[in-house]
């Protein structure tokens, strides 16, 4: 009898882990819409992460600035503000010159009504990010209701954050573009010619690589995504901050200082899909 | 009443593990607090209650923090059968128990995630892993694991919680 009670426990486990792993299978990748008992969770624990990590993130803000000077902080936070606003202004500009010829071209041939929706957006607050140290997740307090959708764009005023990856009721996972499952298609903000394809990390780091091999591409460059993946067109994502050209690989390979700081996120914009 | 206790336990230390925990990264990386309260349930209530433990502290991870269902669950499901194993040759009122066997738990999570990873497609560099992740978070766990472990002792030792213990 102790025996069977003892392989019964034994069984369990492995019954358990072969459910599991077949469960793993079908959720991978995001699924548009989660289960009733997922909903229920998530319905009433991010509310609760949401006021924790907001005061915790509060007294964080505290403690730094009585380290720091307290009047230059502030200043700082102001000028900060308005490179963001200059820096969105300036790829605006420069996209609008790139574009402006063809779009002229093609206006009366095409039904341009993508160009209307571009700012639709909403806010979100982030409840609680990813506990673990392999991914780079984080649940937002908006989801189905207010009309989010999988693969939505999420951004913040100073560039790409990353896609809905999941969604519920009334809240929504983010995975962001610094996570080893990611990736984007960038362009070269100074010349558009140039596209290649950028992929986060376990160490939350960004690298890529260009697809022209002949393509110039310096330290300092800025890049956006192209509107080939899933994201919008016309997003900061950063600066190149280092140049790799190994003698045996035909590529180049670059890593990339993301614009936004992914340690303090707060407020983002989810764009609205169609 | 013990399950409602435990399951409070869980909620409550996946809320501030989420939010209050993330400041407190050293070289950018985190404790992993639920894997800890996994462990030391296992040694002090066997290879059951560490399995059906870990099984809920996982579930709950994946459902609001991960990218597929069920590899958190499998894991610390997995820990806890495994380091309740153990359970019935252990001394359990020295420091030393729960250090040594935090750190076999992190080693053994990781090793365990890195396998489904590479299942399921992900491209890890093994090495990157063990040097920049698993020491780091070892040792971060151990320090945890004495405070949590001196809690968590006297929580079972509760009159209305208690169960039999050698």
């Amino acid at each position: 009898m102790k025996k069977l009670i003892k392989r019964g426990a034994m069984m369990i486990v492995t019954i358990v882990t072969i459910i599991l792993i077949v469960i793993m299978g079908m959720t991978l990748g995001g699924r548009t819409k989660v289960s009733m008992p997922e909903n229920m969770i998530g319905k009433i624990i991010t509310p609760i992460q949401r006021m924790i990590y907001s005061a915790s993130q509060g007294i964080d803000d505290q403690v730094t600035s009585l380290f720091t000077f307290r009047k230059i902080a502030k200043e700082n936070e102001n000028l900060k503000k308005e490179i963001e606003k200059l820096n969105k202004k300036v790829i605006e500009l420069t996209l609008t010159d790139n574009e402006l010829n063809e779009l002229r071209d093609l206006y009366g041939a095409l039904n341009y009504a993508n160009e209307n929706n571009k700012n639709k957006y909403i806010t979100a607050s982030v409840t609680g990010t990813d506990v673990g140290n392999w991914f780079d997740i984080f649940t937002i307090n908006v989801g189905k209701v207010h009309g989010v959708k999988k693969n939505s764009t999420v951004m913040n005023g100073t560039g790409l954050i990353g896609r809905v990856f999941e969604v519920g009721e009334n809240w929504a996972k983010v995975i962001t573009i610094i996570d080893n499952k990611s990736s984007v298609s960038f362009e070269v903000l100074r010349n558009n010619a140039y596209i290649g394809i950028l992929r986060g990390s376990v160490q939350s780091e960004i690298t890529g690589y260009l697809i022209d091999p002949n393509a110039e591409i310096l330290v300092g460059d800025k890049l956006i995504t192209s509107g080939l993946s899933h994201y919008e067109k016309g997003i900061l994502i950063g600066e190149v901050k280092e140049v790799i050209k190994k003698e045996n690989e035909l590529l180049k390979t670059i890593i990339v200082k993301p614009a936004v700081n992914f340690k303090k996120l707060d407020k983002v914009f989810v764009l609205m899909l169609d | 009443m013990r399950i409602i206790c435990v399951l409070y336990i869980i909620v409550v230390n996946f809320i501030l593990q989420s939010t209050v925990l993330q400041h407190f990264r050293v070289l950018g990386i985190g404790p992993n607090t639920s894997l800890i309260i996994v462990v030391m349930f296992a040694i002090l209530w066997g290879k059951k209650g560490g399995a059906t433990i870990g099984f809920c502290a996982g579930m709950l991870q994946d459902i609001l923090a991960g990218p597929a269902i069920g590899i958190n669950a499998l894991i610390y499901m997995l820990v806890g059968y495994n380091m309740g194993i153990f359970e019935k040759t252990l001394f359990k009122d020295n420091y030393f128990t729960p250090v040594l066997f935090t750190m076999i738990a992190t080693g053994f999570y990781h090793v365990l995630h890195f396998m489904i990873m590479y299942m399921l497609r992900s491209q890890i560099e093994m090495n990157i892993l063990i040097r920049k992740i698993m020491l780091v978070e070892g040792i971060y766990n151990a320090v945890l694991s004495v405070f949590i472990y001196r809690l968590l002792y006297n929580f079972t030792k509760h009159p209305y919680i208690k169960v039999k213990t050698r």
